[in-house]
């Protein structure tokens, strides 16, 4: 079953709330910021793929630094009436540029309905937090691997990953 | 709004500071001191000078850190869209004042902290930017706002404290690390593997930290 991924920032999302309508506001503007009406994803077939959306994220940052995604069902957002389609992933790596999509067309009441899905997967476990000095083990390992060339990764990641001096 | 800068004279707080410390261009060796042409003396001279050049510009540049440059941080926090990972407009500002002045620089960023400790949100803007500068460029300054972060009653100050000692990776931050209780489950489990990562970094096994 197929997962539509996303970066977000865990303390948005409370455990609990009574009224999916009390979610706080920064959850929708942190977390599910659109542009051009479309939510930027990541598509893996299943959560055992995660790692990958972290490395895709990573090797494009400016810093290595602790990270939240959260996976989303496929199947449940096409439920809900909404399209994706492929766009090219704003990644160095190359295999994993066709992972990305976008889920498009997004309105005030789509929106909605993917922070209420959002907020069910965050409380039914399906995120997952990297930590920096995982992560530096993701990137060094793709760098190992030659997937991964390390003269495109930012200074500060370099920096991070020891690559150049601090 | 309490105004910082407002003092109980009309005079600047600049004015205030000149009133208590002298210039560095006033001299204060006596003129009788100035005929002993002694190198002690000379040397007592030098330091003396040397130390009321040194207070005299940090304390001048804090100053006009917190009058001229405090609404501007703020302003810049307050508008920043944080993300982690991704550099903000915030880390390039304080990044450019740690190099005019790192002393004078540190020490408005504490006074900042304190005066905000019950504005979440300019907290989070600090102790992110803070925690991306060296440990040995922001200390003691930035440890002890990440101390203090992580007793805060809000969850995201608790955590921006967690990963700014996550950031700096040292003995330090293991110490602080271990001996952290956090809610909720999923921040504590946070801090295990931030511990588990250091000791893997800096090769510490369990009970060595402390030798």
């Amino acid at each position: 079953m197929s997962k539509l991924v996303r970066k977000i920032n865990r303390n948005n999302w409370p455990d609990k709330l009574d009224d999916i309508s009390s979610l706080g506001a920064d959850a929708i503007t942190q977390c599910l910021k659109t542009k051009g009406n479309a939510i930027s994803v990541f598509q893996i077939p299943s959560e055992d793929q995660l790692d990958e959306v972290f490395l895709a994220l990573t090797s494009n940052a400016d810093h290595v630094e602790t990270t939240d995604l959260v996976a989303m069902d496929q199947d449940q957002i096409l439920e809900l009436g909404m399209s994706i389609s492929q766009t090219p992933g704003n990644t160095p790596i190359d295999d994993l540029k066709k992972i990305h999509h976008d889920i498009t067309e997004q309105y005030y009441s789509t929106l909605a309905l993917i922070a209420s899905h959002v907020f069910e997967c965050v409380c039914s476990n399906h995120w997952k937090r990297r930590t920096r000095g995982e992560l530096k083990s993701i990137l060094l390992k793709a760098i190992d691997e030659e997937r991964l060339n390390p003269s495109m990764l930012k200074d500060g990641v370099k920096k991070d990953l020891g690559l150049i001096p601090r | 709004m309490v105004d910082l800068f407002k003092t109980q004279s009309s005079k600047t707080p600049i004015q205030e500071y000149e009133q208590m410390e002298p210039s560095p261009s006033v001299s204060t060796t006596s003129p009788e001191a100035a005929k002993t042409d002694t190198s002690s003396v000379i040397d007592l001279f030098l330091a003396t000078t040397a130390s009321i050049n040194e207070n005299y510009v940090n304390r001048r540049r804090l100053l006009q850190l917190k009058k001229e440059l405090t609404p501007q941080l703020i302003h810049l926090i307050m508008d920043s869209d944080f993300e982690y990972g991704i550099e903000s407009s915030v880390d390039v500002f304080i990044r450019n004042q740690i190099k005019i002045n790192r002393l004078a620089t540190k020490s408005w960023l504490g006074d900042i902290f304190v005066e905000h400790f019950g504005h979440s949100t300019i907290l989070i803007g600090l102790l992110r930017a803070v925690s991306r500068l060296s440990y040995t460029e922001i200390s003691p300054e930035g440890p002890i706002m990440a101390v203090a972060a992580l007793s805060h009653s809000n969850i995201e100050v608790r955590e921006c404290g967690i990963r700014a000692f996550e950031n700096w990776g040292n003995l330090h931050s293991l110490s602080v690390l271990e001996n952290l209780q956090v809610s909720p489950s999923w921040l504590q489990d946070y801090v295990l593997r931030v511990v588990q990562d250091i000791r893997k970094e800096l090769n510490v096994k369990v009970g060595q930290e402390n030798q």
